[in-house]
């Protein structure tokens, strides 16, 4: 890779990563009451999900972890931390892994499921009950809807970035 | 980019599951459980008016309500406040839980039933 491409492609990196911040910073004004109070959108991965798709595992996985201090440490609690780490982690293994396969959609999907999973696991341990049984069903919705609503724009932002970036792949 | 034609079906069918299992209707619940860091340390029953300062985990604390058969949570000390957001509960199996204090109230369907999941 000449090394044009190289400081092309950590340019590209590095709006990405300013993009996620002012996304985590919206994600944070809307609010949310009623069954779930504390549900997100998760705007913020629509970053992630274009940083995996356009320039590859590792820097996607770079972005999910400043998404997931900016979530902590910016924008939310420190006492979320272990929720947001095992949730980002687990939500882009899952999406790394079956990107090739499935539409940006699915895939985006899945990372908020799988987001959500991560967290009530967490909660599980840390609270010591097995029973969250309550929180499950809905939490697993709004991983869906929440994914499928990042995953829409982020389908479109993918093959519309794809031709005007030409370093990459 | 779009979804798939068996993607969208699976999808599909994964949230009518989903949204059945949440909108199934629960029989009202007799009494709420207080559980912190683990362990059950109260039952109120719901049908008793009261108002309970609950301490929980790393300092923090909240006052639950019951009230009309339902119980909610007022005055939460914790960071996020999630669980003073969160509407009544009152039917069987429902939970408000506060994650910093470690704190999770559940509506049984029996006063002396701690562990009781049936309605």
């Amino acid at each position: 890779m000449p090394s044009q491409d190289k400081t092309k492609r950590l340019a590209t990196l590095a709006l990405l990563a300013a993009a996620a911040f002012v996304l985590s910073w919206v994600d944070s004004l809307i609010p949310v009451s009623g069954a779930l109070p504390g549900a997100k959108l998760g705007l913020a991965n629509l970053s992630v999900l274009i940083g995996l798709y356009l320039l590859g595992p590792l820097p996607g996985a770079a972005l999910c972890g400043l998404k997931i201090l900016l979530q902590t440490f910016l924008f939310g609690n420190a006492y979320a931390f272990f929720y947001s780490l095992a949730g980002g982690i687990l939500s882009y293994l899952v999406m790394l892994l079956t990107r090739k396969r499935c539409s940006v959609m699915f895939v985006s999907a899945l990372g908020g499921v799988f987001h959500n999973l991560g967290q009530v696991l967490v909660a599980a341990v840390i609270l010591q009950t097995a029973g969250l049984m309550a929180y499950f069903p809905v939490l697993m919705l709004c991983g869906i809807g929440a994914g499928l609503a990042v995953g829409l724009a982020g389908g479109i932002l993918i093959s519309r970035l794809r031709p005007i970036l030409p370093f990459i792949s | 980019m779009r979804l798939r034609r068996r993607e969208a079906v699976f999808l599909g069918a994964v949230i009518l599951a989903l949204l059945i299992w949440a909108l199934w209707p629960g029989a009202p619940g007799t009494a709420v459980s207080v559980s912190v860091n683990g362990q059950v340390t109260e039952v109120y029953p719901l049908d008793q008016p009261a108002v309970i300062p609950i301490d929980g985990y790393g300092g923090f604390s909240l006052t639950l309500v019951v009230s009309g058969g339902s119980a909610h949570v007022e005055h939460a000390s914790c960071p996020d406040l999630i669980c003073q957001h969160h509407r009544p509960i009152s039917n069987t199996g429902e939970q408000i839980v506060c994650l910093p204090a470690r704190i999770v109230l559940s509506v049984t369907g029996k006063e002396a039933g701690v562990d009781a999941v049936t309605r």
